[in-house]
């Protein structure tokens, strides 16, 4: 089963997960081997029935081939669905035009190939050549004097050989979803929004084999304030009306003291319903010594997008200077010697500044004009009684903010 | 603060820091002005790109400048400024070796130059002491970037360590704060970044700015004296472009002359071949106030200069011709440079050269385009690379390149962009609704893509890089590089001054236009091949004039490859016209311009010639300047004449007028100079009607944008009657000559060898063992077609084979392969080019066809490795089709010697009932047609107003479509796109039924799905 370019990418990847264990994500792309599971699911067509309720489930209908090779699935992806039975797969990429030949063979290779492939087809119409069948027809011999190697694996391709092993697909990005509240004016209405996303919650946890053990709840308010909260659950699940009544119970008991522009939810723990999963907290944590381990870990504990090293980026914004890598790389960007103190709050907040408070004018900022348009003066505000800030006035805002502190 | 104290900004970029500086010399003189500066300083990048231009306005707003640059010296900036006119000459001379790049050395040139360096910690400051003593500085800036403070310290510091002085300065990019938008836009278009991955390639704020002095006295409140310092450089740095003296070259005089006296024994020595011995009063006082201008202006070595070049190409049997407004001159006409005599024409010298203008006469010259090279490397020899150089031409963003540099820096993906582009052809910005644009391909914002469109529009005309100007020379008696900086150009035999043509004319400099003429290269080929296969000599001065067989295929509009009157709508004017005499041809070439059409004079001419109209003089005075033209005005001349003599108007002050309607109209201004109402009322006050002095006040507008003079339409007439009369009677010689002179005109070389077919030429294709080079004519009407129709093929390869071939011919491609090998390195012979070989078909005489060919070449060549391997026979490839060979043969070479493509389609179309375009002629005024056809050319002349025309063709001939603008708007992606065109529409016949026209109101492609 083969899934072109679908949208989104890792998401309908994992939820294929709970279809079959084996799938592939190359490139945009998303191979499934169905043949192990289709008797699970009481033949192809049950499988394929499961599948388009996937599809309808995430709203997305790529175009998409069930074939017997994944050497020919993306050559045959001619149309939206194509259920093609068993012996019908190679008549049909036969009389195909010669330019499938550039995606057909192993998906692996097909990118990097791309222009010899085109380079070779091109040369083929040349010869008069105008479907694959009439490459089928020239002598191995003669396409591997003439052609070499990708001329001889196109050619098994073709005749369905030299079938090519997958690398499998495994999910690792943290699950969240949110959603826009800007337009919702009841909880019932808030209610609804969830409930239709929990389906796709849950066939992510599917793919992944796992229950959710905690999730946070993020709320974005209108006056700019985030409200976190950490829900706990126990017995673990993922069944979608539980997490439902879970959240319904939470979101009652909630008090917000601005409007709710925006709500996501992050599932923080969740442990595996199979045997595999690596367990953080067991004792084998004394083997990590390096430091480089120990990030790892950290990493694999709190998220990949929350631990790393630090490389500093080519931007004059403070709050975007740097960003965080994983694994460390040896020649990071240095970083101009700006006056700029090492403690920075994540986010500038309003700052009232009084009269015990002195300026001295840093740094000018106009960035950004394409999108956001950023326009500070910077300033180093020094308290009567010694204290250093380093605040900035907003022209746009026409505010005071802090921004760090030195020294 | 003392805010008495002045202020002289001496560190300013402008626009020719190219893509850095993002502000013209006029937005930077001007807001210097306004703020009240004492002095500006320019230090462009490595040259003196912007002096010119800067120097020009800030002579018109009175404020005092100072050229100088930036360079890069032992890891520092380093501006340098010329202190007087020795110290200038130094400054051309410092960058003309920095862009050498050859080692040079600072202390060479350092004398009369003032040298500032910003403090900052730098190891040579005692070493640029010795250099500059007493004329050397720091410089410090406050760009509120967070290192102002540290900035400061250091000065202090350096100060205190050097006793050096130091001047304020802000190191301005930008005239105002709000241009920092458009030097983020050209700083990653510099650096190929995306705004979004620029980060600090660009500056963190906008405050690289002319500040006013209050701004530069409160931010250097500390150090007042760092301010006042920038005046003590000011008023040190006198130097002015006014000062140059430019000479033009004499050194090869002969001895005991002068360089009047030598032009006039030259002139002299013309009279006796072009008149004889007793040329007439008038021509004789004609000369003799031609010279006596010249002599007065100075101009003579620029004469001399020109006919020694001439002299060059006669030598070397180069064909050329001047053109333009230096035929209007005997004097040209004498010395042998231009070939109309302008006393029979009756021409003005005034159009040519005037007291009045204050600026250099213009001598363009025609040489063969593909021996031009010759002739400036002949200059190059005879005057020196320190004494000549091209002129540049300044490469501006224009709008194609401002959508896509500018999308690309917006991350606008590449496709939008290409929708972009291809929506706004033809049409400016301003001009498209916004909603079009969003139309063709949604932006995900839209206030994010209006800024995209500002952008565009406000990068157009920007300077991007420095190109060469086409053939424009500069040449001097001093040492060129004094004067004005010289630097390589891109084709590196090449040397170009800094400055382009504009700067140039302000500044007095002579240019010598060697420009390239493709019908020169095709006339010259065509009397060799004359010659050769006819044993006929001919040259441009013995064709035999006023042929009538030459006049009545004119007549028949039967000019597919001549010069000048190939186009269509040139081919429309033909049968009305009807040209009978070489003054016709002169008119037919003037008449279809801009300027006559926007006058309305076309169809007048047309009504008074043909005798539909009565011939009418406005006023008796004008019959005997308008009588050649039936009273209609079609030349400058004759309205420059008509200027002088109804509204007294001197002969420079004529040629003024013309040029100061051309400026009125660049300038948008609706208002009519003092120059103009004197013409107005002078041709009223003569009781010539309102109505008329207006027309003639609109055609001068017309004319001084594009207009011809009658001088430069009769050199032009002179070989488009060379080029008809080599296709009347020698048609096999001229196609070939016109192949072997690619690219040039307006058909691509399948129409040519189609049109050539129906005068009864054959053609034979490219062959290994019989092709040439060029294009071959064999026999009388049989052309053997050469290696150069054959795109990607180099030339060394051909050359080669073509040598072989005449050892004994190829017998088979191993054959082939194995004689090449030896003869080119094993490197130089690829894969590649047995592959255009092959496809060109040119293996037909080793019994290889085209498919066979490349199934060998792929089976000997695989990897590059020149190895052959015995054939393997076994696989039959499958036969080409009639129609693949045309398809293969356009590919390889862009012609085919099969069938017309059309003919193919002959029975796909027959269901379509549409009609051929023999059958056209037959159709009767008004009548509806469907027709189908291959589209040759297309055309929206500016003057068209948006109305596009379109030639056809077919098996038999062309046909001629109208297109109206709403038509062509509706049907834009097939009209412009496809190459195979069904149109509907109304069949429209002139009185005499020889013009037909089709006015399309329907058009789809012959083929929708192979469009994508």
């Amino acid at each position: 089963m083969y899934f072109q370019n679908p949208k989104p990418l890792i998401s309908i990847a994992e939820s294929l997960i709970s279809i079959t264990p084996k799938v592939f994500v190359v490139e945009e792309d998303i191979y499934a081997d169905i043949s192990p599971t289709e008797k699970l699911f009481g033949g192809e067509q049950r499988l394929i029935q499961k599948v388009e309720t996937l599809l309808d489930l995430f709203q997305t209908h790529p175009p998409w081939v069930v074939t017997e090779k994944i050497n020919w699935a993306k050559a045959l992806c001619i149309r939206e669905k194509n259920i093609l039975k068993p012996g019908e797969s190679q008549a049909l990429l036969l009389s195909l035009p010669i330019d499938s030949l550039v995606c057909c063979g192993n998906p692996l290779l097909i990118k990097n190939e791309e222009k010899a492939r085109v380079e070779l087809v091109a040369f083929l119409k040349k010869l008069g050549l105008h479907f694959c069948s009439d490459f089928l027809k020239i002598p191995p011999a003669s396409i591997s004097r003439r052609f070499g190697k990708l001329g001889v694996s196109l050619l098994h391709s073709l005749q369905g050989e030299n079938e090519p092993a997958l690398p499998l697909f495994e999910p690792n990005e943290p699950i969240r979803f949110s959603i826009e509240t800007e337009s919702l004016f009841s909880l019932e209405s808030l209610l609804f929004e969830i409930e239709r996303v929990l389906p796709l919650l849950e066939a992510r946890l599917q793919g992944r084999h796992t229950l959710i053990q905690q999730m946070n709840l993020s709320f974005f308010l209108e006056n700019k304030t985030q409200l976190n909260t950490l829900i706990t659950f126990s017995p673990m699940t993922r069944e979608p009306a539980v997490i439902l009544r879970v959240l319904s119970e939470c979101l009652n008991q909630m008090q917000w003291s601005s409007p709710l522009r925006h709500f996501s939810v992050q599932i923080t723990e969740s442990i595996t319903t199979s045997a595999s999963q690596l367990n953080l907290l067991d004792n084998t944590e004394e083997r990590f010594q390096e430091l480089g381990d120990y990030v790892y870990r950290m990493r694999l504990r709190f998220g990949e997008r929350n631990v790393g090293f630090p490389l500093l980026q080519s931007t004059y914004l403070p709050e975007s200077s740097w960003t965080l890598i994983w694994p460390p790389q040896e020649n990071a960007f240095v970083y101009p010697p700006h006056k700029r103190p090492l403690f920075l709050f994540s986010n500038p907040f309003p700052f009232d500044l009084n009269r015990q408070w002195s300026l001295t004018e840093l740094e000018h900022l106009n960035l950004d004009w394409w999108k956001t348009s950023i326009h500070r003066h910077y300033f180093l505000a020094t308290h009567q009684q010694g204290e250093k800030l380093w605040v900035f006035w907003d022209l746009q805002k026409k505010k005071w903010f802090c921004h760090g502190c030195f020294d | 603060m003392d805010a008495s104290i002045d202020f002289a900004e001496l560190l300013v970029k402008t626009q020719y820091s190219f893509l850095e500086g993002a502000s013209s010399p006029e937005e930077i003189v001007s807001t210097a002005t306004t703020l009240g500066y004492s002095a500006l300083g320019i230090v462009d990048n490595n040259g003196l790109y912007g002096a010119a231009r800067t120097h020009v306005a800030a002579k018109k707003h009175r404020l005092p400048l100072i050229i100088g640059t930036e360079i890069e010296w032992k890891g520092s900036p380093l501006y340098l400024f010329a202190i007087n006119h020795h110290g200038y000459g130094n400054l051309c001379e410092l960058i003309t070796a920095l862009h050498q790049k050859n080692a040079w050395d600072l202390e060479h040139f350092a004398k009369d130059l003032y040298a500032i360096v910003p403090a900052l910690p730098f190891a040579h400051y005692d070493e640029l002491h010795s250099f500059f003593p007493k004329r050397l500085s720091l410089s410090c800036s406050f760009s509120l970037d967070g290192q102002d403070q540290e900035r400061m310290r250091l000065a202090e510091q350096i100060i205190s360590q050097t006793h050096l002085p130091c001047i304020a300065s802000n190191k301005p990019l930008y005239h105002v704060p709000q241009r920092k938008i458009l030097h983020d836009v050209l700083r990653s278009i510099q650096h190929r970044k995306t705004l979004n991955s620029a980060g600090f390639h660009l500056l963190p704020n906008c405050e690289r700015y002319l500040k006013s002095k209050e701004q530069i006295l409160s931010l250097f409140r500390r150090k007042p004296e760092w301010v006042s310092h920038t005046l003590d450089i000011a008023s040190l740095c006198t130097f002015s472009l006014d000062e140059i003296k430019y000479r033009y070259p004499n050194e090869w005089l002969p001895e005991g002359q002068t360089s009047d006296s030598y032009l006039r024994s030259l002139v002299m020595k013309g009279v006796l071949e072009r008149f004889g011995t007793s040329p007439s009063k008038s021509i004789i006082s004609q000369i003799e106030h031609e010279l006596s201008l010249i002599q007065e202006l100075e101009y003579s070595d620029y004469f001399l200069t020109i006919w020694d070049i001439i002299q060059f190409a006669k030598s070397q049997h180069i064909l050329f011709q001047g053109r333009g407004s230096a035929a209007n001159s005997i004097v040209c006409y004498l010395l042998g440079i231009t070939a109309i005599d302008p006393h029979r024409l009756g021409l003005l010298f005034e159009r040519f050269i005037s007291r009045e203008r204050h600026e250099p006469p213009d001598i363009d010259i025609d040489f063969e385009h593909e021996r031009r090279e010759e002739v400036i490397q002949y200059i190059y020899q005879r005057y020196g690379r320190d004494r000549a150089a091209l002129t540049a031409e300044v490469i501006c963003f224009r709008k194609k390149s401002a959508l896509r540099e500018v999308g690309k820096v917006l991350e606008i993906p590449t496709s939008s962009i290409d929708s972009y582009q291809r929506i706004s052809k033809r049409r400016s910005l301003k001009d498209i609704p916004i909603e079009e644009f969003q139309a063709s391909a949604p932006p995900q914002d839209d206030t994010f893509f209006s800024k995209y469109l500002m952008l565009c529009q406000e990068i157009s005309g920007f300077p991007r890089h420095l190109g060469t100007h086409v053939g424009g020379f500069v040449l001097s008696q001093d040492k060129l590089s004094r004067n004005i900086p010289i630097e390589t150009a891109a084709r590196e035999t090449r040397t170009i001054v800094q400055w382009d043509k504009n700067d140039l004319d302000q500044l007095n400099f002579t240019r010598v236009d060697i420009l390239g003429l493709g019908i020169l290269t095709a006339l010259r080929k065509c009397f060799s091949i004359i010659k050769e296969v006819y044993q006929v000599d001919l040259d441009l001065a013995s064709i035999p004039a006023e042929d009538p067989r030459v006049y009545e295929s004119l007549c028949k509009a039967d000019t597919v490859g001549l010069f000048q009157i190939e186009s269509r709508a040139q081919m429309n004017m033909l049968p009305r016209l009807k040209p009978k005499t070489f003054f016709d041809l002169v008119v037919q070439i003037a008449l279809v311009r801009p300027g006559p059409i926007q006058g309305e004079m076309v169809h007048p001419y047309l009504k008074r010639r043909q005798g539909l109209e009565k011939v009418e003089y406005p006023h008796p005075d004008l019959e005997s300047i308008l009588q050649k033209t039936y009273g209609v005005p079609l030349f400058q001349e004759q309205i420059m004449k008509m200027a002088m003599k109804v509204a007294d108007f001197s002969g420079g002050e004529a040629d003024e007028l013309r040029r100061a309607m051309g400026i009125w109209r660049r300038d948008g201004r609706n208002h009519l100079s003092q120059m103009g109402e004197k013409f107005r009322s002078g041709l009223i006050n003569k009781g010539i009607s309102k109505e008329f002095a207006d027309r003639i006040f609109s055609q001068i507008e017309g004319f001084a944008e594009y207009g011809f003079p009658e001088s430069h339409a009769a050199s032009f007439a002179l070989l488009a009657y060379a080029s008809a009369y080599l296709k009347c009677y020698y048609p096999d010689a001229y196609v070939t000559a016109l192949l072997n002179s690619q690219p040039m005109g307006f058909y691509p070389s399948h129409t040519l060898l189609y049109d050539a077919s129906r005068h009864g030429v054959t053609a034979q294709g490219i062959d290994i063992n019989f092709s040439h080079w060029d294009n071959q004519l064999l026999e009388p009407n049989k052309v053997r077609l050469g290696f150069r129709e054959i795109k990607g093929l180099r030339k060394d390869t051909a050359l080669t084979i073509e040598a072989l071939q005449k050892e004994r011919p190829f017998f088979s491609l191993a054959d082939f392969v194995e004689r090449l090998k030896k003869v080119l390195l094993p490197t130089a012979l690829t894969k590649r080019d047995l592959f255009f070989l092959a496809a060109a078909d040119a293996f037909q005489s080793i019994h290889l066809n085209r498919r066979k060919a490349f199934w060998e070449i792929q089976g000997l060549y695989l990897k590059d490795d020149i190895s052959f391997q015995a054939m393997d026979t076994t696989y039959l490839l499958p036969k080409e089709e009639a129609w693949e060979t045309i398809q293969s043969d356009f590919n390889a070479m862009g012609v085919s010697l099969g069938q017309h493509p059309m003919s193919f389609l002959r029975t796909e179309i027959a269901s379509l009932r549409t009609l051929d375009t023999r059958s056209l002629l037959q159709c009767h005024h008004n009548q509806k047609v469907r027709h189908v056809g291959m589209v040759v050319s297309r055309q929206m002349p500016p003057t068209a107003k948006g109305v596009l025309f379109i030639t056809l063709e077919d098996e038999w001939g062309f046909s001629n479509l109208i297109i109206w603008n709403d038509v062509a708007q509706k049907y834009r992606d097939p009209l412009w796109t496809e190459t195979f065109l069904i149109v509907e529409g109304t069949i429209q016949k002139s009185a005499n039924a020889e013009i037909t026209h089709l006015i399309v109101d329907k058009c789809t492609s012959l083929f929708p799905r192979t469009s994508q």
